[in-house]
């Protein structure tokens, strides 16, 4: 039972409005305030903006390709600030607690961040230690 | 909600995922956020009704998703059932008092298991804008 090593930080973007409409389209939340520029300025927003749990699932699959998609068993994520198109996204991983004698769970931190070095997207998971190196990719 | 092959494949494409366990033929979990995407098999009222927030008003602040076991993979048919578990305010870092109320969601499978849990957490007012629904 060896945790495998942390991913090296993945790089998304320049990124679209393509990207957020796919996965609005995907999760079944079309609010227009992410692609239609009308609706973000009537909000009070200068342009469309991501939805959130796009880049949560973007740090989801940092998480799951480091420590596999069956070994899950909490996923907690908080929006700290917006991602506009064109921003260059960068998502790391890092382990904060665990596994420890007898308990073979990891407590890990995710983290997108904007080109500006902000973190715009935070997240902290426990997953169950992988018994082999799962698929990374 | 059922949990769908062609779903899963669409949803893991959107934020980048081409792991194995979520696309092949034999794909066998879901991405932790997926159950996102109980909107879709929705009724079409206001889960926030009984908090008085204004639903135009309020932002999405966080999400949390937790698994008894493996998250469940396509053919899992799986009811859920959300109530409101907290509605409580705290004072803004630039003044003025925000509003939080989180939504909790219990997802159980075929045999009446409880398989995930998820709590949604929206904000009101909020000075600076984090995630409109």
């Amino acid at each position: 039972m060896t945790l495998p090593k942390p991913p090296v930080p993945r790089v998304v973007g320049p990124v679209t409005l393509t990207d957020f409409v796919r996965y609005q389209g995907a999760s079944g939340d079309l609010n227009p305030v992410h692609h239609d520029p009308a609706a973000a300025a009537s909000a009070g927003f200068p342009r469309p903006f991501a939805p959130g749990m796009w880049a949560a699932g973007l740090l989801g699959t940092l998480a799951t390709d480091w420590l596999g998609p069956q070994n899950v068993r909490r996923f907690s994520v908080r929006f700290a600030e917006q991602i506009w198109p064109g921003d260059v996204l960068t998502c790391t991983a890092e382990v904060l607690a665990g596994p420890d004698d007898g308990t073979p769970l990891v407590d890990v931190a995710l983290t997108c961040r904007r080109q500006t070095g902000a973190a715009a997207v935070v997240a902290t998971a426990t997953f169950v230690v992988p018994v082999e190196v799962p698929h990374a990719g | 909600m059922v949990v769908e092959a062609g779903k899963l494949r669409e949803f893991a494409a959107a934020t980048g995922s081409s792991h194995p366990a979520y696309v092949c033929a034999h794909a066998d979990s879901s991405p932790p956020t997926f159950l996102i995407t109980k909107r879709l098999w929705q009724a079409d009222d206001d889960p926030w009704a009984d908090t008085g927030l204004d639903p135009a008003r309020i932002l999405h602040a966080g999400e949390e998703f937790a698994f008894t076991g493996p998250p469940p993979g396509p053919g899992t048919t799986l009811t859920f059932d959300s109530h409101i578990e907290k509605v409580f305010t705290k004072r803004g870092r630039r003044g003025g008092e925000l509003t939080f109320a989180v939504l909790c969601t219990e997802y159980r499978d075929e045999a009446g298991a409880l398989r995930a849990t998820s709590r949604t957490t929206v904000v009101q007012p909020g000075q600076t804008p984090l995630e409109p629904r």
